[in-house]
C-alpha cells in the first residue's frame, strides 16, 4: 500500500525532474531570451524618462519617475517569470498522437504537465529572482527605495500563485489543440496580448480607471501587475488580501474550466482517433 | 543595358509568382491564416498602446508632439509589415537551407540565387494587416498635422520608405549569412531579430550615443526614422546623404559575404 | 560556327572530367559539456575524400550509368558537374563551361533531378511549380503548351496537373519532378537516383520514358542508381565508382555478367535449418537463426526457389540482385588490380 502511493508520486517527480533537466539543456536559449526580453525594458525606460522630463508635474499616471523605472524592470522580469511554453508541447502531444500514451496509462495528464512546468520554472525562476533581487538592492542603494519584509513574503506568496493562475489560464488556451491543429502562431497571439492586459509591458493605470476596473475582474491583472504592486507598495495593505482572494478564486475557476475543456477536448480526440 | 532591363522585368515577374504562390499556399491551411491574423494583430495592439502611452501623457518629447510621434510609428506599423511578411521567413528558412542542402537545385536556375533564396516566400497575411494599420496611422498623423499633400512630402516619403525597406533586407540578411560558416546561428538571429523594436520609438528619446551608433554603426534607426523626418522637414544634410549611401553599401556588403559565404556551402554532403 | 565544326569532327563531348576531386572537412564531435567547452577553442578537423581524380568523358546522346555503392562519390560528381559544388582540383568542362562558375547559359542548357530532392511546390498543383519554372528558363507559351502535352502524355499524368502535390503518389511526384526538369529541353540530364523508394511499375514508367526521351531529343543523360535494373535497361555504357574513384568505365555487357550471373534469395524461416541442409540450395551468404540469405546461379532461379518454397519452412521469401558493392569485388578478381585505378 506505502509503496504503491510512493510510485504514484514517483511519476510526477520524474516529469519534475524531466523539466528541471529540459530547463538546464535550454540554458543558453533561457539566457538569450533574457537579452531580448532586456530590449522592452530598454526601450519603455528610455520612452518613460523623456516622458518625465517633458512633463511639468513630476507624477505622471500617478508614479513618480522612480516608482515608474522601477516597475518597468519588474514588469519585464515578472512577465519572464510566469511564463509559460508547455502550449506549444501540449500542441505537440496532441498532433503527433503522444497524446494517447496519457489516456491508456495511470499517468494525468494535468498533473504530469504541471510537474514538469514547475520543474522548468525552477531553475528559470532562481536565476530570474536572482536578477530581481539585484535591481532592488540596486533601487535601494542609488534611490533609495526600502522594500518592507512582510511586502517582500507576500510578493512571493502572491507570485507562487500567480505562476499557478498562469499556468492554468494557458492550461484553458491549450485545449484549443484539440480542435485546432496548427495553433502555433494563435499561442504567440494570445501571449502577446496576455502580456499586454496583464501589466507586463506598462502599468494599467496608463490605459484609465475604466480600464482598470474591467482589468480588476479578469485573471489577467493578478499574474504580473498585482505582484508588482504589492512589492512597490501601491497596494494598501487590505487591497493585498482582496488580491490574494481574486487570484484563489481564478485559480479554482480556471481549474474548472480547464476541467470542462479537456474533457470535451480529450472526448474528441478519442472521436477522430488521435 | 537592354539585358540588364529583361533580367529585372523577368525577376520582377517571378516574385509575382512567388507572391501568388505563397498566397495560395497559405489558403489550403486556413487555421495558419487565422493564427497569423491573430499574432500580428497582438503585436500590433501591443505596438498601439505605445501610442496610447504617448497620446495620454500628452507631452512633447524632445521636440515630437504627438502626431508627430504617430506618424513614426505607424512608420514603424508598416515598415514591420514589410519586414516579417516579405523578408522575415526567406531568412529564417535560410539556415535550414544552408544546413540541409535545400540550395541545391535552386543553384541550378538561371536566375539569381540570392533573389531565389531570400525572397521566395512571402505572408501577405502579415503584410497586409501591418501595411494597412500603419497607412491609417501615418494618414492620421499626416492630417491632424496638417502636412500638405505634394510631390515633394509625399513623394519624398515614400522614396525614403524605399530606402528604409532595402536597408531592412540588407541589415537583417547579413547575420544569417553567416549560417554559411555556423552550423548554429539561431541565438545570433533571435538577439539581432530583437533589434528590430529598437524602431517602436522615434530615435530621439534615446541619448545622443545611442542614435550615432544607431545612424551610423547598426543602421538600425535608418529603418523607421527617416522617412517621417524628411516628411517633417527635421532631415539634416548629413543624414540625408547618409541614408543614399547606405543602401548601395549594405547591399554591396551582402553582396560580397554572400558570394564569400556560397563557397563554403557543401550541399550538407560532408 | 563552332558547334558545325564540332558536328563535323563526328564526336561532340558534352562532358570533360580531368581529375576533378573534391574533399570535405569535418570536426570530430565528443558528447558532454566538457567537450562542447573544449571544441570551442579547438576542434580536430578531419577530411573525408569524397571523389579521388576522377577523369571520363561523355558524347553527345550518350546514355551513361554512374554506378556505385552508397558514399562512393556519385552524388558528389554529379554536384560538381551541375555547378552545386566547387572541386577542390582538377578541371571539367560541360557544355562547353566550367559548371562552379554557373553561366546562365549553361545553366539554361541543363538540368537536374534528384530522387531525394524536391522542386515542386509541395502545398500546390505542380502546373503551378512548372509555370514557375516557364518564367525561369523564359519559354514561349507555345512552346510551353507543347511540351507540357508532350511530356504529361508520356508519363501519363495529364489528370494530375491540378492536384496539389502533397496528395500525389510518390512515383507520380517523381514523374512530375521529371517534368519540371525538362521543360525546357534540356540538352544535358543529370538524374541522381531518380527511382529510389518508388513501386515496381513507376521504376519501369520512368525508365521507359528516359530511353523514349533519350532516343528522341538526342538528349545527353548522366544517371546514377543503385538499382542494377536501371543502368542495364537504359545504358550501354557504365561508370562505376568506389570510394571516390573510377574502378570501371567502359561498356556494360562486359560487367553485367558479373553482377546479374548470380541472384540473391533471402529467407525468413519458421524453425531453424541446418547449414549443411541449406548449402544443396545455394551459397549460403548469411545464416542467423530464422533469417537466411542464399546466393544462386540465375540460370537455376526458377528451379531453386521452387525447391525452396517446397522443401524448406518459409514464413516470407525475396528475391533481389547482388549488391552492388559485391558486383565491384567481383570485379576486382576478374579484372585485377592493374586493369582498375
Amino acid at each position: 500500500m506505502w509503496h504503491s502511493r510512493l510510485g504514484w508520486v514517483q511519476k510526477y517527480v520524474k516529469a519534475f525532474e524531466l523539466g528541471f533537466q529540459t530547463a538546464l539543456e535550454y540554458r543558453v536559449n533561457f539566457l538569450i531570451s533574457l537579452i531580448s526580453a532586456a530590449y522592452p525594458i530598454f526601450i519603455q525606460t528610455f520612452l518613460w524618462t523623456a516622458i518625465y522630463q517633458n512633463s511639468s508635474g513630476g507624477v505622471v499616471y500617478g508614479f513618480t519617475y522612480r516608482q515608474m523605472i522601477a516597475y518597468t524592470f519588474m514588469a519585464g522580469l515578472v512577465a519572464r517569470l510566469v511564463r509559460t511554453g508547455f502550449e506549444y508541447e501540449i500542441m505537440d502531444d496532441v498532433k503527433s498522437g503522444k497524446f494517447s500514451k496519457f489516456l491508456v496509462q495511470p499517468l494525468g495528464y494535468f498533473p504530469y504537465r504541471l510537474a514538469s512546468y514547475f520543474g522548468q520554472k525552477v531553475p528559470n525562476q532562481a536565476m530570474i529572482l536572482g536578477i530581481l533581487v539585484l535591481v532592488l538592492v540596486g533601487l535601494n542603494r542609488f534611490w533609495g527605495v526600502t522594500v518592507e519584509f512582510p511586502r517582500i513574503l507576500a510578493f512571493l506568496l502572491t507570485l507562487v500563485l500567480a505562476t499557478a493562475l498562469n499556468f492554468l489560464i494557458f492550461y484553458c488556451f491549450s485545449a484549443m489543440s484539440f480542435w485546432i491543429v496548427e495553433v502555433g502562431f494563435l499561442y504567440e497571439g494570445i501571449r502577446i496580448v496576455t502580456v499586454l492586459l496583464s501589466g507586463g509591458i506598462f502599468p494599467l493605470e496608463v490605459f484609465g480607471e475604466r480600464f482598470v476596473a474591467v482589468m480588476n475582474l479578469l485573471p489577467f491583472k493578478y499574474t504580473v501587475n498585482y505582484p508588482i504592486n504589492v512589492l512597490n507598495g501601491n497596494i494598501p495593505a487590505d487591497g493585498v488580501l482582496q488580491g490574494l482572494l481574486m487570484q484563489c478564486a481564478w485559480i479554482a475557476a480556471c481549474l474548472l474550466i480547464s476541467g470542462v475543456l479537456w474533457r470535451e477536448g480529450g472526448r474528441r480526440y478519442v472521436a477522430v482517433g488521435g | 543595358m537592354r539585358a540588364i532591363l529583361r533580367e529585372i522585368k523577368k525577376h520582377a515577374l517571378i516574385y509575382l509568382l512567388f507572391v501568388k504562390n505563397s498566397v495560395m499556399a497559405q489558403m489550403e491551411y486556413r487555421f495558419n491564416f487565422i493564427g497569423n491574423l491573430a499574432m500580428e494583430g497582438g503585436y500590433l495592439l501591443v505596438k498601439l498602446s505605445y501610442v496610447v502611452v504617448v497620446y495620454r501623457s500628452g507631452v512633447t518629447i524632445h521636440g515630437l508632439s504627438p502626431d508627430e510621434i504617430l506618424l513614426f510609428i505607424g512608420t514603424f506599423v508598416a515598415m514591420t509589415g514589410i519586414y516579417a511578411g516579405m523578408f522575415m521567413i526567406n531568412m529564417y528558412q535560410l539556415r535550414p537551407k544552408i544546413k540541409d542542402g535545400d540550395l541545391d537545385l535552386l543553384l541550378t536556375k538561371p536566375v539569381s540565387l540570392q533573389f531565389m533564396a531570400t525572397l521566395r516566400q512571402a505572408d501577405v497575411t502579415i503584410f497586409s494587416v501591418d501595411m494597412i494599420a500603419g497607412a491609417v496611422m501615418v494618414a492620421i498623423a499626416w492630417s491632424r498635422l496638417h502636412i500638405p499633400v505634394t510631390l515633394a512630402t509625399l513623394g519624398g516619403y515614400l522614396a525614403f520608405f524605399v530606402v528604409s525597406a532595402l536597408v531592412s533586407y540588407s541589415l537583417f540578411l547579413l547575420p544569417q549569412i553567416l549560417s554559411f560558416w555556423l552550423m548554429n546561428t539561431s541565438a545570433i538571429a533571435e538577439i539581432t531579430d530583437s533589434f528590430w523594436d529598437f524602431n517602436n520609438m522615434p530615435m530621439d528619446i534615446y541619448n545622443r550615443w545611442i542614435v550615432a551608433v544607431g545612424v551610423f554603426i547598426v543602421p538600425i534607426f535608418v529603418i523607421t526614422n527617416f522617412p517621417p523626418m524628411v516628411v517633417l522637414g527635421k532631415m539634416p544634410p548629413l543624414y540625408l546623404a547618409w541614408a543614399l549611401a547606405l543602401p548601395f553599401l549594405l547591399l554591396y556588403l551582402v553582396r560580397r559575404l554572400w558570394s564569400k559565404g556560397l563557397r563554403q556551402y557543401n550541399s550538407a554532403s560532408s | 560556327m563552332v558547334i558545325l565544326f564540332s558536328y563535323s569532327g563526328g564526336v561532340n563531348m558534352i562532358v570533360s572530367v580531368d581529375r576533378l576531386s573534391k574533399s570535405f572537412d569535418y570536426y570530430k564531435k565528443e558528447l558532454g559539456i566538457r567537450n562542447s567547452f573544449k571544441n570551442l577553442f579547438h576542434r580536430e578537423k578531419l577530411v573525408k575524400e569524397a571523389v579521388r581524380e576522377i577523369s571520363f568523358h561523355i558524347e553527345e546522346g550518350e546514355m551513361v550509368g554512374f554506378l556505385g555503392p552508397n558514399g562512393a562519390g556519385k552524388t558528389t560528381t554529379l554536384k560538381m558537374l551541375s555547378g552545386i559544388l566547387h572541386p577542390n582540383s582538377g578541371q571539367a568542362s560541360v557544355l562547353g563551361f566550367t559548371p562552379w562558375e554557373r553561366r546562365k547559359a549553361f545553366k539554361m542548357q541543363f538540368a537536374i533531378v534528384m530522387g531525394q530532392k524536391n522542386q515542386l511546390w509541395w502545398d500546390l498543383p505542380a502546373n503551378e511549380s512548372l509555370y514557375l519554372n516557364k518564367c525561369i528558363y523564359e519559354i514561349d507559351d507555345k512552346t510551353y503548351q507543347a511540351t507540357i502535352a508532350e511530356l504529361t502524355e508520356l508519363l501519363d499524368v495529364k489528370d494530375l496537373l491540378n492536384v496539389q502535390v502533397r496528395r500525389l503518389s510518390l512515383g507520380e511526384r517523381m514523374k512530375m519532378e521529371l517534368i519540371a526538369a525538362l521543360i525546357h529541353k534540356p540538352r544535358l540530364i543529370f538524374l541522381d537516383e531518380p527511382t529510389i523508394g518508388l513501386d515496381i511499375l513507376s521504376q519501369v514508367k520512368i525508365r521507359e520514358f528516359l530511353k523514349y526521351y533519350n532516343q528522341q531529343k538526342r538528349a545527353t543523360v548522366l544517371l546514377t542508381s543503385h538499382y542494377m535494373d536501371d543502368v542495364v535497361d537504359l545504358c550501354r555504357r557504365v561508370i562505376i565508382i568506389n570510394q571516390g574513384r573510377i574502378v570501371y568505365d567502359g561498356d556494360l555487357n562486359r560487367v553485367n555478367d558479373l553482377f546479374a550471373q548470380s541472384k540473391v534469395i533471402k529467407l525468413q524461416l519458421s524453425s531453424v535449418v541446418g547449414r549443411a541442409e541449406l548449402e544443396s540450395f545455394g551459397l549460403v551468404k548469411e545464416h542467423a537463426d530464422f533469417n537466411v540469405t542464399l546466393q544462386v546461379p540465375r540460370s537455376e532461379l526458377k528451379e531453386r526457389s521452387k525447391a525452396i518454397l517446397d522443401r524448406l519452412p518459409v514464413v516470407d521469401f525475396n528475391i533481389e540482385d547482388v549488391p552492388v558493392e559485391e558486383g565491384i569485388a567481383l570485379l576486382y578478381q576478374r579484372e585485377g588490380a592493374a586493369h582498375v585505378a
